[in-house]
């Protein structure tokens, strides 16, 4: 048994008496053989220990009761002690003592001490609806008598730093970094002490009152709160924190009546947001362009327009973040209703939950909550849809999450498989792997006649030309990111590299010119003629190469360096990101079809859907003969990739593999990029090339969460006006139908709606617009490759 | 909107894919090099202002695409209302030399320019600061290449070193202005004929 945690002089008080109170021990432990988030919490009282016991336990608070705030997991497993399980066997009968798995909590009260010392903090543990056991003892941390406590704060103080305005520490805290190391712990915003565990979705929302919500809400929620079954288990937790929700309500609903005004001034007196309002009707971008010097750039070449129409961008966006940044949700929210709700009718606007739905990413899916999902034999024990929807709305907290989760997200493994089987999937994937690997290597070494894909002196070329292509491509994709950088044979900069290893290395060029970029500071010799020794786009090359053999008839096309990289990226393993990159390229193929149907298709799908909810922006396009979305072809042939930062495609990414809403989600969020920059587009610009010029120079100005959240909109909103033609078709076939059987006193029929116009198609009649509605993944392959198709 | 349209020359850049057609572009407008541009897709371009024979000014709009041919077909709105194409391959690769042909072929089926056979292409042979070794492609391939397209100038370049590349775009400036030139009267012709042709019709434009 490991022990992670020891705190000493733990109280519980049974009564208001003090002579009463009875001390022990917080521990928290861990079987060896378990994962870490089957870890136990315990509490001991002192008296039913020996003094042996006591003395280690008390040995161990100094050891192990003082955790860092930066601790890990992994730093909490090296610096466990094992303890003796004669001291929890000895303790559990003991009164008041228990132990349970942490993960067993619903949520923990960490309730501070008060700053005068009148009370000492404690904890209050909720266990989860359902769970075993009565109501667990609050426990009072006496911080002035617990040695490790005392230390702590002793060591706070000496590198006191006026700067981090973190909370006070106490001993509670002790226990909340190491619990939430073991587990998912979410600080609600109703309640500021209120930590959940392992919290769903649902409950995450339900407590987070970052949003405002509206009285319909409320009034649901008073109704429906019998059915929230934890009320029995703590009745005091429940109704405190009604009492809380209620107590911010009714603040902003005084604050909204009374000074309404003096809210609004407060936030339209920011000079940002003032900025923002005055660019509503863009008298600065006129005033701008009335202005001589302007005028004179203009006639030059109007660029000015391009770059204008940036400038008033950039200003909204930095108004949108600061209104993000400080919480006014409320106005952000207004600004989404307004930006992406007008000009419908009132029955396709959104819903308060739907606006807070989409609005809330604070939750991203830690490595706790994952391994949570978990049961014993390794198998999801929630739905698919509780995952995705915790992946879709707050992604994936780190990369090292993602090497697990974007092997389920790309379908490498079942959802529904077991560790053990999983295991099982590995060794056939690095099976399979070698022996694909092996053909090209065969092919490249001179026996150039592969059986199956025909053969001869023009197919030889073929695989020739395509591992030259391969080979530059990979040379020049993402060289800026770490690990593909430099060209060593550890990939690490020359600098660090051991004499020996430089010495094959060319010298560096002489560039001629002097504001050289200095991001070519690569030991490249000339022209691309350099061989690779970076061990990382050795394999994004060999995974590659084995790509293009392993599908013959589609084959490597430009672009799929671009997809391939981030995978690599995260999985860091050449077969597991190999089979991650083919099912990818399930989806993406058609992305990349000799005649360009797949991606034709989508172009036309977003035309249709540009048209049907940004008709200003479409028909805008239209006058600027860029009806065929042109500018949108990279973003939507590799992901946005050339569009965001590194990191944001990862998230962009896996948003997009849940297939949450539509297995074409991408579109939504094409779409959502479209309706973001259209303001400046229909008041700036009004030529072709200067829509390209717009959209290609994108990268790196946009929030993609804003993005995100915009594109779930869009998508509900597209949801509810199909929802919304199709019962006003058939509302009007029924009277149509009606008229028939009536014919004579024709002069009612009709009376209420109107007419479908007669022989025009409705959108909802759009086969591209329907399949939007689908979360089956669309899937398009190429057609069989012969010696003279297109390359 | 106004002024628009005055002087704008359009030049494509065509070629196989790592022939050096971004880079072309990038030291030509903003006289910088960098081995780390991506693999170009869809199409871009970057404008500069230049000076034709220290006479005529003019904004060039040179056109930067994706060497992979299937992205071809969807690109070609782009090559609309071109002044004057720009066929690159690389002295080190001989595919990308015997691609050339093709190159100006399918530049001419999308073109749609008025004079198929006037319209001015410019050869450029890049990478010739590569290794002596390293080059396939001869310059005398090269001209007799030229010649047979139609006595196009031919310019060996260096995108890496910036040889040549000014020189070359200077010609490619000219040819295109004078592209823009003849298009433009004869639109005017055109135009002019429309106007007189019930007066007498021997007018008849060609000038070049």
């Amino acid at each position: 048994m490991k022990l992670l945690l020891c705190k000493s002089h733990v109280f519980v008080h049974p009564s208001t008496t003090a002579s009463e109170n009875v001390q022990g021990f917080i521990l928290v432990t861990c079987d060896a053989n378990r994962p870490l988030h089957e870890a136990q919490l315990h509490w001991v009282p002192e008296n039913s220990l020996n003094q042996n016991q006591i003395d280690e336990l008390m040995r161990c608070d100094s050891k192990l009761g003082m955790p860092p705030a930066a601790a890990t997991a992994a730093s909490l497993l090296s610096a466990a002690t094992n303890l003796n399980d004669g001291v929890l066997l000895d303790t559990s009968g003991a009164y008041l003592s228990f132990s349970l798995p942490i993960a067993s909590l619903f949520s923990i009260e960490f309730r501070p001490p008060s700053t005068s010392g009148w009370w000492f903090g404690s904890i209050v543990l909720h266990r989860r609806q359902g769970a075993h056991g009565g109501t667990l003892p609050v426990l009072f941390f006496h911080d002035n008598v617990c040695p490790s406590t005392m230390q702590k704060k002793r060591d706070l103080n000496k590198n006191f730093d006026p700067f981090t305005q973190g909370e006070m520490y106490w001993g509670g805290i002790d226990l909340r970094i190491v619990v939430s190391q073991i587990v998912d712990l979410q600080r609600t915003a109703a309640d500021n002490n209120m930590w959940l565990v392992n919290a769903t979705l649902d409950d995450l929302r339900n407590f987070s009152s970052g949003d405002l919500p509206s009285e319909t809400n409320l009034a649901a929620e008073g109704s429906g709160s019998g059915s929230k079954g934890s009320k029995d288990n703590a009745p005091g937790f429940w109704d405190k924190l009604e009492a809380a929700r209620w107590s911010i309500m009714s603040g902003i609903a005084s604050a909204t009546s009374k000074t309404e005004r003096a809210m609004a001034s407060l936030v339209s007196n920011h000079p940002v947001v003032k900025l923002v309002e005055k660019n509503q009707d863009n008298p600065y971008v006129a005033k701008l362009l009335r202005n001589p010097k302007v005028q004179e750039i203009q006639d030059d070449f109007d660029s000015a327009r391009i770059y204008l129409a940036k400038w008033s961008l950039g200003v909204t966006e930095e108004a949108n973040k600061y209104k993000l940044d400080h919480q006014l949700n409320a106005s952000y929210r207004q600004l989404l209703t307004k930006d992406l709700g007008y000009n419908v009718d009132t029955d396709a606007d959104f819903t308060e939950e739907e606006l807070n739905r989409a609005m809330q990413r604070n939750f991203p899916l830690t490595q706790q909550k994952w391994d949570s999902f978990f049961d014993a034999q390794g198998r999801l024990q929630v739905t698919v849809h509780e995952v995705k929807d915790f992946i879709f709305h707050g992604g994936v907290d780190s990369m090292a999450l993602r090497q697990q989760v974007w092997l389920f997200l790309l379908d490498v493994y079942p959802w529904d498989s077991s560790r053990d089987e999983r295991a099982q999937i590995d060794a056939t994937l690095e099976e399979v792997y070698t022996q694909h690997k092996a053909q090209w290597g065969h092919r490249t070494s001179g026996r150039a006649h592969s059986a199956d894909s025909g053969s001869g002196e023009d197919d030889s070329e073929y695989w020739k030309d395509q591992e030259f292509r391969i080979e530059k491509d990979v040379k020049r994709n993402d060289r800026s990111v770490d690990i593909y950088k430099y060209n060593t044979p550890n990939g690490l900069a020359p600098e660090s590299q051991p004499r020996s290893a430089m010495d094959g290395v060319a010298p560096k060029i002489e560039d001629g010119d002097d504001d050289n970029d200095g991001d070519d500071d690569d030991d490249d010799s000339t022209n691309g003629h350099w061989t690779i020794r970076n061990p990382h786009l050795i394999v994004l090359s060999n995974i590659l190469k084995t790509y293009n053999s392993f599908s013959p008839n589609l084959g490597y096309v430009q672009g799929m360096t671009d997809l391939l990289s981030p995978i690599y990226y995260i999985m860091r393993d050449e077969t597991k990101a190999f089979w991650c990159f083919v099912h990818f390229m399930d989806r993406m193929e058609r992305n990349f079809l000799r005649d360009q149907s797949g991606i034709r298709d989508q172009m036309l799908t977003l035309t249709e859907l540009c048209q049907l909810m940004l008709p200003q922006l479409s028909a805008h396009l239209d006058k600027c003969d860029s009806s065929n979305l042109f500018f949108c072809f990279r973003m939507l042939l590799v992901w946005f990739k050339r569009e965001f930062a590194f990191d944001d495609i990862c998230g962009i990414w896996e948003v997009l593999l849940t297939d949450f809403y539509s297995s074409q989600f991408q579109l939504f969020f094409m779409l959502a990029i479209l309706q973001k920059n259209s303001k400046p587009i229909i008041e700036n610009l009004d030529q072709f090339d200067q829509v390209i010029k717009y959209f290609n120079d994108l990268h790196n100005t946009m929030d993609w969460r804003d993005i995100a959240i915009r594109s779930e909109l869009l998508f509900v909103r597209f949801e509810k006006m199909m929802a919304l033609m199709e019962r006003q078709e058939e509302l009007q076939t029924d009277q149509a139908d009606q008229a028939m059987v009536i014919d004579g006193d024709n002069e009612s029929v009709q009376q209420g709606t109107v007419p479908l116009p007669q022989g025009k198609r409705l959108p909802i009649h759009s086969p591209l617009l329907q399949q939007l509605l689908s979360k089956k993944m669309v899937i398009q392959r190429e057609e069989t490759r012969t010696t003279d198709s297109v390359r | 909107m106004s002024s628009r349209k005055k002087n704008i020359l359009k030049v494509i850049i065509l070629g196989d894919s790592g022939v050096g057609k971004t880079s072309l572009m990038h030291r030509y407008v903003n006289d910088k090099y960098s081995q780390q541009y991506k693999a170009t897709i869809g199409a871009d371009f970057l404008t500069k202002e230049v000076n034709i024979d220290n006479d005529k000014v003019a904004t060039m709009q040179v056109w930067d695409t994706a060497g992979q041919e299937r992205f071809q077909s969807l690109g070609v709105a782009f090559y609309r209302g071109a002044d004057c194409c720009v066929l690159v391959y690389d002295v080190t690769n001989t595919k990308s030399f015997q691609n050339i042909k093709s190159w100006r072929d399918e530049f001419l089926v999308h073109a749609n320019v008025s004079t198929p056979e006037t319209f001015p292409f410019v050869l450029l042979g890049n990478k010739i600061d590569a290794d002596d070794s390293k080059k396939v492609v001869s310059n005398k391939a090269a001209q007799e290449l030229a010649a047979s397209l139609g006595n196009i100038p031919v310019f060996f370049t260096s995108a890496k070193t910036a040889i040549n590349v000014d020189t070359a775009f200077q010609e490619i400036a000219r040819s295109a202005l004078q592209q823009n030139q003849n298009d433009a009267d004869a639109f005017e012709d055109d135009f002019n004929d429309a106007i007189n042709i019930q007066l007498d019709n021997d007018t008849n434009s060609c000038s070049c």
